[in-house]
Order: C-alpha cells, then structure tokens, then sequence
C-alpha cells in the first residue's frame, strides 16, 4: 500500500475543513471547537482534520488540514514532512492576511522540498474578474517572494468536483517533476 | 485578535491557592477551549510562552473529546500525561458560562491521586464562578 499525505493550510475560513469533508470517503476526523471571538463562523479548527482519498487499489491519500494560527504551529510541525503536496488556500473578499501565508509558506518551504504546491482562492463565486485579477497578482508576488511556482486556482470546497479538480493539478506537477 | 474575558478576583484567589498549596506544583493556566489564555502562572523555571501552551490545551482536550466520545460515548473530563519528572492534568472546565480547559503541570514530588483531586477541585471553583 503506498500512503501519500496532502496538507491543507490557510488561515481562519479559508475553508480546509470544508474542503476535507467535501473530498474524503471516510468520515473526517474532525477537532472543531466553539469560537469565543468572533471569526465569522460558530466553529474553529483547534487540531488536525484528518480525511482519506484512494487513489487506486494499492495507494490513497491522507488529508491534512492543520490551523493557521501560528500559536498552533506545533502541528504544522507534525504534518510537514514527506509531503506529496501541499495545498494553500486564500479566502477571497476580505484582505488576506498576508503576513500569516508568508510564514506558513516560510514554514512549510515547498519550494526546497519539491513539494507540489497549489493555491486555491476560496469564498469567490461572486467575485469579478478584475477583484480576482488583482488578488492572484498579489499572490503572484508572495510567491515569487518565497521563489515559489505554483498555480493560482479558484476553487469552492463546498463542492466536491471542485475540490477534486485540485488534486489533479498536484497529480500532474508531480509528473512532472519525476519526468 | 485577542480575548477580552474578564479576570474574577475568585478566579485568581482559586489559582493562586492551589499554587501555594504544594511545592510541586508548577503551572496553572486556564485557556478557553478554542485556545485562548485566560490566565495562567507558570514557576520562573518553566518558559512562559501562554499562547502556545493554550493552543496545545486547546488540541489535547479536542483530541480527548474526539476520542472519548468515539469509543466511550461521553465527554472527556480529564486528560493527564505522565512522565518521569512529573504530570500534567487537563480538566474540562467553564469559566464565566464558557467552555474552558483548566491544566497543571505537578512535578513527581506530589502524588498524581493528590494532583488531581486538587485540579479537580479548583476546576469546580472556578465552574461556579458566573
Ligand atoms: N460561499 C462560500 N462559502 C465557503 C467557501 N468555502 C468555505 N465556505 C464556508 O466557509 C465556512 C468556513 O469554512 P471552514 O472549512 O470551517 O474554514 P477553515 O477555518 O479553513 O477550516 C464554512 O461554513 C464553509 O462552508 C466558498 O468557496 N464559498
Ligand atoms: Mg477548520
């Protein structure tokens, strides 16, 4: 059996968790805790969100969603090796926290790792073209900042084909980069 | 972003007597459940870093009501990790009506038994606070 392990960062309503209970086939294993401060949403992410894919008869996929508060990061310490990719997501609407996504990116350094590496813009089903055009050139920038390649997608992980659609583009860099 | 929870005099007279009721006793921080420190008094020996320490509260009392609600179908109430140099209890607690992780860290001196019914107790007091 070959186990690959996909992690899910972003900050606070990003929508990982979302995301893992959209695309996994096991019931996701969940550590949601009420919110004291207000964040937009009854709920926060205070562990892992643990999710399952297979991928084929001998290999799946093991979601990781992890909180983007830095105090938490003792967990993305526990997530961040052997990585088969890594999945960033930005909400989109209010401005993102710039300083957060550069030290989850600092952190997890897919760049020195060779991990493939996608951005998912959420929360945009409303968005026009010219807000989405001028958030993906922002993030262009932090990305060219941590030398960092990646495709800037949008995505909505209340639905599971479009949550599914970006393991494809991490499946197809990671062909790449063995070819 | 930060909490603004107001800090009871009982809440810092119930902390600092369990302190001062053994030498053993370390740390005392209560955090809410969505890892947030509310108050907490650590010995000049351990580092002081609250935020992380709530934070990793916060997981370890999710994790234990995942788990205890799995296969117990119950809450948790206490979660305790030992090791040779001492215990650290993680009791579920309110504070103020909100749903709150109250944890202490004994050295090996004081008797886990001991240790935990003086957490447990200060874990009432403070649930009695509203
Ligand atoms: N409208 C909209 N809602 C979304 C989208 N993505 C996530 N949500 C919702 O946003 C809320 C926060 O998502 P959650 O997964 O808890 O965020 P997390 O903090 O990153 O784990 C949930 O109610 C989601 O259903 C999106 O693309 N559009
Ligand atoms: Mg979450």
């Amino acid at each position: 059996m070959v186990y690959r392990k996909l992690a899910i960062i972003g900050e606070v309503g990003a929508g990982k968790t979302r995301l893992i209970s959209s695309m996994s086939e096991i019931q996701p294993f969940e550590t949601e805790a009420e919110s004291s401060i207000d964040i937009g949403k009854k709920y926060t992410t205070v562990g892992i969100d643990y999710g399952r894919i297979s991928l084929s008869e001998d290999s799946a996929l093991g979601l990781y969603g992890v909180p983007g508060q830095e105090r938490y990061s003792f967990l993305w310490e526990l997530v961040k090796e052997s990585l088969w990719g890594l999945l960033v997501l930005v909400k989109y609407g209010e401005e993102p926290n710039y300083q957060n996504l550069n030290k989850l990116l600092t952190f997890f350094e897919p760049q020195n790792k060779e991990v493939a590496c996608v951005v998912g813009v959420t929360h945009c089903e409303n968005a026009s073209d010219q807000d989405l055009t001028a958030l993906n050139s922002e993030i262009q920038a932090i990305l060219e900042h941590h030398k960092l390649v990646a495709p800037v997608l949008y995505v909505d992980p209340r639905n599971k084909e479009s949550a599914t659609s970006l393991l494809h583009v991490i499946n197809s860099i990671n062909g790449s980069f063995s070819a | 972003m930060s909490n603004n929870i107001e800090i009871r005099a009982e809440l810092l007279d119930g902390i600092k007597e369990l302190c001062q009721s053994d030498r053993g006793i370390v740390l005392v921080s209560l955090c809410t459940t969505d890892g947030f420190s509310i108050k907490s008094f650590a010995s000049k020996e351990l580092s002081g870093e609250a935020d992380k320490l709530a934070a990793m509260s916060s997981t370890i009392s999710a994790l234990s009501d995942s788990s205890a609600k799995q296969v117990l179908a119950n809450k948790f109430d206490v979660t305790i990790v030992e090791s040779e140099a001492g215990n650290i209890l993680f009791v579920r607690a309110t504070y103020l009506k909100l749903p709150c992780v109250l944890t202490v860290a004994a050295k090996s001196g004081l008797a886990l038994a001991l240790a935990r019914y003086k957490t447990k107790t200060l874990a009432k007091k403070i649930g009695s606070i509203v």
